[in-house]
This record gives C-alpha cells, structure tokens and sequence, in this order.
C-alpha cells in the first residue's frame, strides 16, 4: 500500500570535504565524496565507529554545511535546514521532548506548518497506529520502553510525509530483539510511504538487511571504500533473507571491504 | 529550654515571646505589617523571576547576545544585592515601589544567570530537531530551550526565595517604618525585645511556609520534571 502520491527526494553528494576547526589545527573528516541516491531507494552508508557517518548525514540533512563541495536534493542545492526531511538518531532520549506526550511530540513537526487542525489529527492518529503506538497516545516518553520511545521518533520523523527519511544509527539503542522488529517496521514503513531513505550504520548484517544499495565511509580523512547494490529480493523476511546464500556473501563482501 | 527561665533582657524566655506575641498580634498589625511584607516579598519575586527568565532566555539563547551582556550582568551581579537596596531608594525613595523594586533586583541576577546558562546549553540535538521541524529563534527559545532549561530554573527560583526574604527584611529595615523588617528593628531600638523576637520568629515561619510552598507549586507547574526524574 503507497500512501500520497508524492515521490521521494533525489538526492546528489558533489564532491564534499568536510573539516572541522581543532584550536588551531584543522581536521579533515570527510574528502571529496561522491554519491547519488535515486528517488525512493533505500542507502546504507556503513562504516566502523567514528569514521564520519552521522557527519555525512548531517550535511545532507543541511543541518551543517560542508567546506567543499555540495548537497543536491531534486536539483536544488542544500544550504540549510532542507523541509520535507524526516531524521531519527540513535538516542530517542535526547531527541524527544520529555515534557509533552507521545501525541503531542508526534505533533511537533506540524508547529512551522501550515496544517488544519483536523488534518493534524488525522496524520497523528494514522502514524500513531501504522508505528503501533495508538494506546499510548497521552503517555510522555519516559514512561515508554527504549524500543518503544524509538517508535515514537520514527512516528515523528514520518507524520509530516517527509521525502527523504534520515537514519542515524536508529536501532543502536534498543535490545537485539527490538531491533529486528524496528528494521521491519522501519522497512514496511518506507515502501508504504515510498520514500527516498539513507541509513548509517556499522552494523553490516542491517545494512545490507535493510538496504538496495550499500556504501562505505573509510579512511581517515573518509572517503567512499565500496559500493554494491543489494540484488536480494524484497520484501525481505529476518530469517529467510538473512539465511539466503547471497545474504551471507554480501556480508563477507562488506566485512573484509570496511577492514581493509 | 535553656531559655525557659531567663532573665538576661536579650533572650526573653519563650513564653515571654508568646505572651509578647498575643499581645501584638492584633489585626491591625497582621494586616500591616504581615501584608505590607508580603506585598514586597512576591511582588518583587514574581516581577524578578519573570523577568529574571525572559532575559535569561532571549540572552543565552543568542550568542552575540551572551557577549555583550555577560560583562555588565557579570558587574551588576556581582555589587551585594544589600548594597543596590540604598541606590533603588535614593531612585525611588522610600515606598512600597522602592521596597518590591530592590527584591526584584535581587531576585532577577540569580535568575537570570541560572537561566542564561541552561538556556545556552541546550542539548544540540534537541536544537537540531527544531531547526529540521523549521523553528524560529522565538519557537526555538519558548518551545524548546526554556523547557528543556525546567530543572535548573527551578533550583535558581528555590534559592532565589531566600534572597528574597532576605532583601524584603532589609528594605524594610533601611527607614520604610512597615512591614516586619521594620518591626523587628523599631522593637529592638525601642527596647521591646519580646516583640523583636516575635517579628524575627514570624518571619523564621515565613521563610519555612514559603519554601514549602515553593516546592508545592513546582511540582504543579513542572509534575513532568519530578516525575521523569523520578524525584519525590
């Protein structure tokens, strides 16, 4: 099921560096990185800790702004704050607000827009059950479990029907078993929504899990190591598709690529 | 105990005090003294604090801001708030005008200096969330920053409470001839020492019913806060 009849963002990465001012010595985390996401695939963007992946998605999201080069999302160029992004990081509890409920965080995203009231209600209320949290509605976030308080941040980064979704390390925080039905849920959500999705991570069973295409950051300063498409058929299923030969072969390919 | 036979003239025994007390617990004087200080006390809290919060927020939210006003806040802060009460009477003279503005100037540094600082540093991801959600700076500061800013505003309002006692029984003290701090010190100058001890008793009681109150009404205003951090 597609929900609007929107399409996801196009995005384009032009050779951007990115430096970051030390006292007085400059370090260069990021160099000369290249990449394009088409609408509504799914990226990952995988690398061992550290490396410069949540910066890479910050100067997507035009959160920052990179010392070189540019961000292009549908051909125009990012040079702030871009509107129709969703983003979610690993750690729920700083990004949520903890004195307003589930619903009204969820509503948060609405403030700086123009919507109708009755609309509003209508996309809470839908999110709220498409993320299963409809009974939780009037509960504030630190009432709610790890996993669940993520599922809140995911409702929040989609309520508004965001053309690309930003995903920072987003299942790092919540226990194994979690985790696994936040990919899924994270994966059904974005083909119903039909949105253009780039994830970090440094796990590299969910990246090639969850993702069509896979990159990685390495080196210091980081620059593209690979890049492969992920020809495992969708939808994917946790057990049969992590059980598939060409799964395992993927995840040795990504392994010896991030250690080399 | 100690007091209970006294007879040294400066530490009346209790039951002095509270035959003392009766005495000059009158309605006239309540509805004087008691409502005068009164007056002072919270309308000087309430007008600091609001304003102790504002500037804190518009100030620390904004880092040119912090900039130029950190050296004259810093200065003006750090003259003893006793010290400014003889100033804002001199401006002032000596009316209930003068007596709540020297407790509002001396609630508002605390205040402020508190909310300046939680307001500057608000969680960068909190800050990232509404810069992506597309709020402004007055969205930023009032939706965001002042709320995530709740714990720390709140210790500097309890501590301010005291500052304020503290300023409202010296203004009253410095010539105003109302309120208990006048009391206290026309009945020690007067050699009516059981009285003074009434007025310093009083607003030992005071001190203690506000400071419950304070905490009372924080947990009204911010039931979130105590609740999330599970504090009771």
């Amino acid at each position: 099921m597609k929900i609007g009849s929107i399409s996801g963002y196009e995005v384009r990465v032009n050779g951007i560096s990115m430096s970051f001012l030390n006292s007085d010595s400059e370090k260069v985390v990021l160099h000369d990185i290249s990449f394009a996401v088409a609408s509504g695939e799914v990226l990952a963007i995988c690398g061992l800790s550290g490396v410069g992946k949540s910066t890479l998605l910050k100067l997507i999201s035009g959160l920052s702004l990179p010392t070189a080069g540019q961000v292009q999302i549908d051909s125009v160029v990012v040079n702030g704050p871009h509107p129709g992004l969703g983003f979610v990081t690993q750690d729920y509890s700083r990004s949520l607000f903890p004195w307003l409920t589930v619903a009204r965080n969820v509503a948060l995203p609405f403030k700086a827009l123009n919507v109708s009231q009755e609309e509003k209600a209508a996309k809470i209320k839908q999110v709220l059950i498409s993320v299963g949290l409809e009974d939780s509605s009037h509960l504030f976030p630190w009432q709610l479990s790890g996993g669940m308080q993520q599922r809140v941040a995911i409702a929040r980064a989609l309520v508004t029907q965001p053309r690309l979704l930003l995903l920072d390390e987003p299942f790092a925080s919540v226990d194994a078993h979690v985790r696994l039905e936040l990919e899924d849920l994270i994966a059904r959500l974005v083909d119903e929504h039909a949105v253009t999705t780039i994830l970090v991570t440094h796990d590299i069973d969910e990246a090639i899990y969850m993702a069509d295409r896979v990159i990685t950051l390495s080196g210091s300063p980081a620059g593209i190591g690979m890049e492969f498409d992920v020809d495992l058929p969708r939808p994917r299923e946790q057990i049969i598709s992590r059980a598939e030969a060409r799964f395992s072969q993927l995840r040795t390919d990504l392994y010896l690529g991030l250690r080399k | 105990m100690l007091l209970q036979n006294s007879t040294n003239p400066y530490f009346p025994a209790p039951s002095e005090i509270f035959t003392s007390a009766r005495s000059t617990l009158t309605w006239d004087w309540v509805s004087t003294s008691l409502k005068s200080s009164l007056t002072t006390l919270l309308g000087g809290y309430f007008i600091g604090a609001i304003l102790g919060i504002l500037l804190g927020a518009v100030i620390g939210s904004q880092e040119f801001l912090r900039a130029v006003f950190t050296p004259i806040t810093n200065f003006i802060r750090s003259i003893p708030a006793v010290a400014k009460v003889p100033v804002i009477m001199a401006l002032l003279g000596i009316g209930t005008a003068s007596r709540i503005c020297s407790v509002s100037v001396a609630v508002l540094f605390p205040v402020l200096m508190v909310t300046l600082r939680a307001v500057a540093t608000t969680d960068e991801q909190l800050l990232d969330n509404a810069r992506l959600m597309g709020y402004g700076t007055y969205r930023t500061i009032f939706s965001v920053r002042l709320p995530a800013a709740t714990g720390q505003i709140l210790a500097g309002l309890q501590a301010a409470v005291q500052v304020a006692l503290f300023i409202m029984v010296i203004s009253e003290m410095l010539g105003s001839g109302i309120g208990l701090g006048a009391f206290v010190i026309h009945s020690q100058q007067t050699f009516m020492i059981e009285d003074m001890w009434t007025g310093i008793l009083i607003l030992g009681a005071l001190g203690l019913f506000l400071n419950e109150a304070f905490l009372i009404l924080e947990r009204r205003i911010a039931p979130w806060y105590f609740k999330s951090k599970e504090i009771r």
